[in-house]
């Protein structure tokens, strides 16, 4: 039997393995190494292969979720963690300079899953951020013939995260 | 050609049940046959909750003493031999468990449902969300979720959208209405065909409804 995952992807320190805690029945499994570079301002530590969380159903079978280093030197592992994933979650910190472009990265190099499955955007860091609204959001997909959920979200939040799975599962089974 | 047929539930939950009657309630001008729920064991046809060990041996031996039962549960699969409604219950699949039965009675062949018949079709205001509702929106509509992923890919009449959401037309209303009100809604026409065919079940149904009842996101 193929592994039951989805998986979380964003741009470094939005909040991956935090999500995963938020939503795991288990300690996440972490691949993180002390940051060098300019990310250590804000993060002292940082996925470099994957990490993953482990949900436990009623029937025994677990759900996997992955997330995927943010840095775009690992890219490499993006694909072998989308391979075979029942949907995807993109994380997009919108106290960066430019997140709609941040958007777009993980929208093309995940575009394979997308298409085969389904994506939700989370918004984070909204607070104090209005530069780009979610309304924002939803005109540069919609530009790009794109439609998907775009939901202002916290990873620190199970509330928040349980929202953003819903709506995953809701565009993976009616959309 | 209408007639009367009764039908009773075993083992439903409460929402379950309200939900079933709702939707038959919904779909009573689309079955061949006027159907009744009852609480008796005079019915017609019985729909068993099989997610029970209880459940499933009353099912099986229902089945084996001849009588109509249509399995409901969280993995029942649809076979030559055996009627299934999956959970959550959508009214497509209702209404072609329900045609599936023949409304003449003595009759044992089971009739196929018509699907060469060309549909009438109309055309009606349908609904598209600009976005996703907000969580105060959502929590209000238990199940709304679904709604929001066929009305944000695509314009639906209420009743399309109650039909392919498993939803009741009213609550879809409301939750429309809701949603116009913080402007999140567009209207635009649809044609909306008036005896649309069932719908294939969606991939993962069983998996994504464990998944939500663990998150408590029903």
């Amino acid at each position: 039997m193929s592994e039951l995952k989805f998986v979380i992807t964003g741009t470094a320190g939005v909040g991956k393995t935090t999500a995963i805690c938020a939503l795991s029945d288990v300690p996440p499994v972490a691949t993180d190494a002390d940051t060098t570079d300019d990310l250590s301002i804000i993060k002292s530590t940082t996925t470099v292969a994957f990490d993953f969380g482990e949900v436990v159903l009623e029937d025994g079978a677990r759900v996997r979720i992955y997330g995927t280093p943010g840095q775009e030197r690992f890219r490499h592992m993006w694909e072998i963690i989308a391979e075979g994933a029942l949907g995807l979650i993109i994380l997009v910190d919108n106290s960066r300079p430019d997140p709609l472009d941040d958007l777009m990265i993980y929208m093309s190099n995940f575009k394979q899953l997308i298409e085969d499955t389904g994506v939700v955007i989370g918004v984070t860091r909204c607070n104090g951020s209005d530069r780009v609204s979610i309304d924002d959001y939803y005109s540069f997909l919609e530009r790009r013939d794109m439609f998907c959920p775009v939901i202002e979200a916290d990873p620190r939040s199970r509330e928040d995260m349980v929202v953003l799975m819903d709506a995953l599962m809701a565009m993976l089974e009616y959309a | 050609m209408d007639s009367n047929r009764r039908i009773s539930l075993y083992g439903f939950r409460d929402t379950d049940q309200t939900v079933f009657c709702s939707l038959l309630s919904l779909l009573s001008f689309k079955t061949d046959a006027v159907w009744e729920v009852v609480e008796d064991e005079s019915s017609d046809v019985t729909v068993v909750d099989v997610d029970s060990h209880q459940g499933l041996s009353l099912a099986e031996t229902m089945e084996s003493n001849g009588r109509k039962v249509i399995r409901f549960g969280q993995y029942s699969s649809m076979d030559s031999k055996r009627l299934c409604l999956n959970k959550p219950l959508r009214a497509a699949d209702i209404l072609k468990c329900l045609n599936s039965f023949n409304p003449v009675e003595n009759t044992s062949a089971v009739a196929e449902p018509d699907v060469h018949e060309t549909p009438q079709q109309e055309v009606v205001v349908g609904y598209r969300l600009r976005r996703w509702p907000c969580p105060k929106i959502l929590s209000g509509y238990p199940g709304s979720s679904r709604l929001c992923a066929l009305l944000l890919k695509d314009p639906l009449s209420i009743e399309q959208a109650a039909e392919r959401s498993g939803m009741a037309a009213d609550l879809v209303w409301d939750f429309v209405s809701a949603c116009k009100q913080q402007n999140f809604v567009v209207e635009q026409e649809v044609t909306q065909a008036l005896a649309e065919t069932a719908e294939t079940k969606p991939a993962n149904a069983g998996l994504f409804a464990m998944l939500r009842s663990k998150f408590g996101s029903r």
